[in-house]
């Protein structure tokens, strides 16, 4: 069983530690939206008023069949309105719900629209191609934890060793065992979580057969498990008072025992069928609940009304929201950070472990392979960083509503995030032995830049936003430092060893020199 | 040509290509049957569809697993090969009853 453990971990190596990366950035995604968008950094308003809002988007979105508000939580403090306009495409616009103002388009996918879409997606769109690879990386990941378990026999001895002063294959292989043992169940549940959640996508043909004899069977069952209910427009209009939103908004959360609803949704604004959909929230619940009411607008009657409490389809519910973790817990937001982090060190040091231990192999045999997987590896786990890194400072650079080249400022910011990646692929291939350290370096700087650049450009420097409990902003300031603090130790870390033991890949294929030992099979990786 | 189809590399691919494509259609006709099946014997049909799909993941990934620690690669195409005609055919059969009993 090693030698899969080993192959399937070169090949899934890169798309995994990329998952991974952004799914641990996921985790704190609003925090990152409140840095990139400076207009959002304010505090969730007390209580809200739709009513009076209704008709402010009823004026700004007139005929739009429907339009809907995310509501505020205290990590999104802002509405996100959404209508469709006259050609009914959908616009999207936040708005301080307290002030009853709109927020000026912040020019960026930030967070949760950039780096969380990554996580999923990879941002592959072409037939859906992102979300099998990212499917075939959580089974890979599945697989590599038992076949990695199974190499372990001394799994329990090996949690205790940490040997940093030894070589580096010796060292590296510590820190893949013990980031592997330690978080073994979450990585466990984050890749099984993550495959239930998209169920639909990696069996589309499910129910086929127990809904066989409807003519439909995808859209019936999503009728049974989501609780799909529409209503035609009546094509007449409706009353002039219609019932409160604010009051049916009420009798929702008090339904609830008082759990708040994240959503809200009118349909057919002005017509005598017009209906309004409140969603419930999993602000206070491990699973991601599909809890929905539906009121007719004109009497304020509850109309329909689904609740996932079946077996199967709370237990899908509950998995998925371990995997979203939406609720609030910032105790378990934390661990769910570590952990993700220490995902990405496990795959990242899995993935040098190999490289040492083959090169030497690979460069006698005078394969040109082992310069290519050495800049992909490379690109990969230190180049993404730099180009997260690199997204981050050019965002704090752009001036809004800025363009060029035709590219909204949005655009912008994500063409920088690619070309500064594609640029560490090259410059990972073309100085693999100094890539490494450069790269740490890189990463340093630009975390220091970061952080400076908050503070000079928004004014929201680390002892204001602490004093003023922006925890988001001043969270987001404090992981830069670190960041900056780690990258710099590491960079000083390689340096020492480069200069004790140089073994530049191109000199190494010419004249052999000693490079890393490599452990004996008592640990049977190779 | 001879040494090509029986040397390593080949057995490698053709591994792979058992485990994710054969495993893949081994469990989807899994989930589809199962699901089906579970409703026959009285579980409402969304539970009985969600719950096969959340157990077909593991189904798979236990498939995986046998895949690479199976030494002979005969056993692999009975089991794969012969395994995916079968779970085929049995989702063409109960379809078919569909289409008699409208």
């Amino acid at each position: 069983m090693a030698w899969l453990h080993t192959w399937a971990g070169v090949v899934i190596g890169s798309l995994l530690f990329i998952i991974f990366w952004m799914g641990s950035l996921s985790v704190f995604d609003r925090e990152i939206d409140r840095w990139m968008m400076p207009d959002t950094r304010f505090h969730a308003p007390e209580s809200i008023h739709l009513d009076g809002l209704a008709d402010d988007i009823t004026a700004l979105a007139p005929g739009s069949p429907q339009w809907g508000i995310t509501l505020p939580t205290e990590r999104a403090p802002m509405g996100r309105i959404f209508y469709q306009d006259t050609s009914g495409t959908f616009q999207r616009k936040y708005a301080n719900l307290e002030t009853g103002t709109f927020i000026p388009d912040q020019g960026t996918r930030a967070g949760t629209g950039f780096l969380y879409p990554f996580h999923y997606s990879l941002h592959i769109r072409w037939k859906g191609v992102g979300y099998w690879l990212v499917g075939l990386a959580a089974l890979a990941m599945m697989a590599l934890l038992v076949t990695g378990v199974i190499i372990h026999s001394r799994i329990f001895i090996d949690f205790f060793t940490f040997r940093p002063k030894k070589k580096l294959p010796r060292s590296t292989l510590d820190l893949h065992n013990l980031s592997g043992v330690l978080f073994l169940p979450f990585h466990f549940m984050i890749a099984f979580s993550g495959l239930v959640i998209f169920m639909n996508i990696y069996f589309p043909q499910g129910p086929n057969l127990a809904y066989g004899d409807t003519d439909v069977p995808r859209s019936e069952f999503f009728a049974d498990i989501y609780g799909r209910y529409s209503r035609d427009k009546a094509e007449a209009p409706g009353p002039e008072d219609t019932a409160s939103l604010d009051v049916m908004l009420a009798q929702s959360e008090a339904a609830w025992e008082g759990t708040p609803a994240s959503f809200v949704r009118v349909w057919h604004p002005g017509d005598a069928n017009s209906y309004f959909e409140v969603r419930r929230s999993g602000a206070r619940t491990v699973h991601y609940p599909r809890q929905v009411f539906y009121y007719d607008l004109a009497s304020g009657d509850v109309i329909n009304e689904y609740s996932d409490s079946s077996p199967a389809v709370h237990t899908q519910r509950f998995l998925s929201g371990m995997h979203f973790i939406l609720y609030d817990h910032w105790v378990l937001r934390w661990f769910y950070f570590v952990a993700g982090i220490a995902g990405c060190i496990l795959i990242a040091t899995g993935f040098v472990y190999w490289m040492e231990t083959r090169r030497k192999k690979h460069e006698k045999m005078g394969l040109k392979g082992v310069r290519i997987v050495h800049g992909l590896t490379i690109g990969s786990v230190t180049g993404i960083l730099v180009a997260t890194l690199a997204f981050f400072v050019i965002n704090r650079l752009l001036p809004l509503n800025t363009e060029f080249l035709g590219l909204s400022r949005a655009a912008l910011e994500i063409a920088v995030f690619y070309l500064v990646w594609v640029a560490t692929f090259a410059h990972a291939f073309f100085r693999p032995s100094r890539a490494w350290l450069e790269q740490t370096w890189v990463i340093a700087g630009l975390s220091v830049l970061a952080f400076v650049l908050n503070g000079l450009t928004t004014g929201d420097h680390l002892f204001r936003s602490i004093s003023e409990g922006l925890w988001a902003v001043a969270g987001m300031d404090l992981m830069l430092l670190f960041s900056a603090v780690v990258a710099a130790l590491m960079a000083r870390r390689l340096q020492k060893k480069q200069t004790s033991e140089p073994v530049p890949i191109k000199q190494a294929a010419a004249a052999p020199s000693p490079a890393p030992r490599v452990p004996k099979p008592e640990v049977a990786h190779g | 040509m001879k040494r090509f189809f029986l040397s390593p590399a080949f057995g490698m691919v053709q591994r792979l290509v058992l485990a994710l494509g054969g495993g893949y259609v081994l469990s989807a006709s899994f989930v589809m049957l199962a699901g089906w099946g579970l409703a026959q014997l009285g579980m409402a049909r969304g539970e009985a569809v969600v719950l096969s799909m959340m157990v077909g993941f593991l189904v798979f990934l236990g498939l995986i697993l046998w895949a690479f620690a199976e030494r002979t690669l005969v056993r692999l195409w009975v089991v794969f090969g012969g395994g995916s005609l079968v779970g085929i055919g049995l989702v063409q059969l109960v379809s078919a009853s569909f289409a008699a009993t409208p």
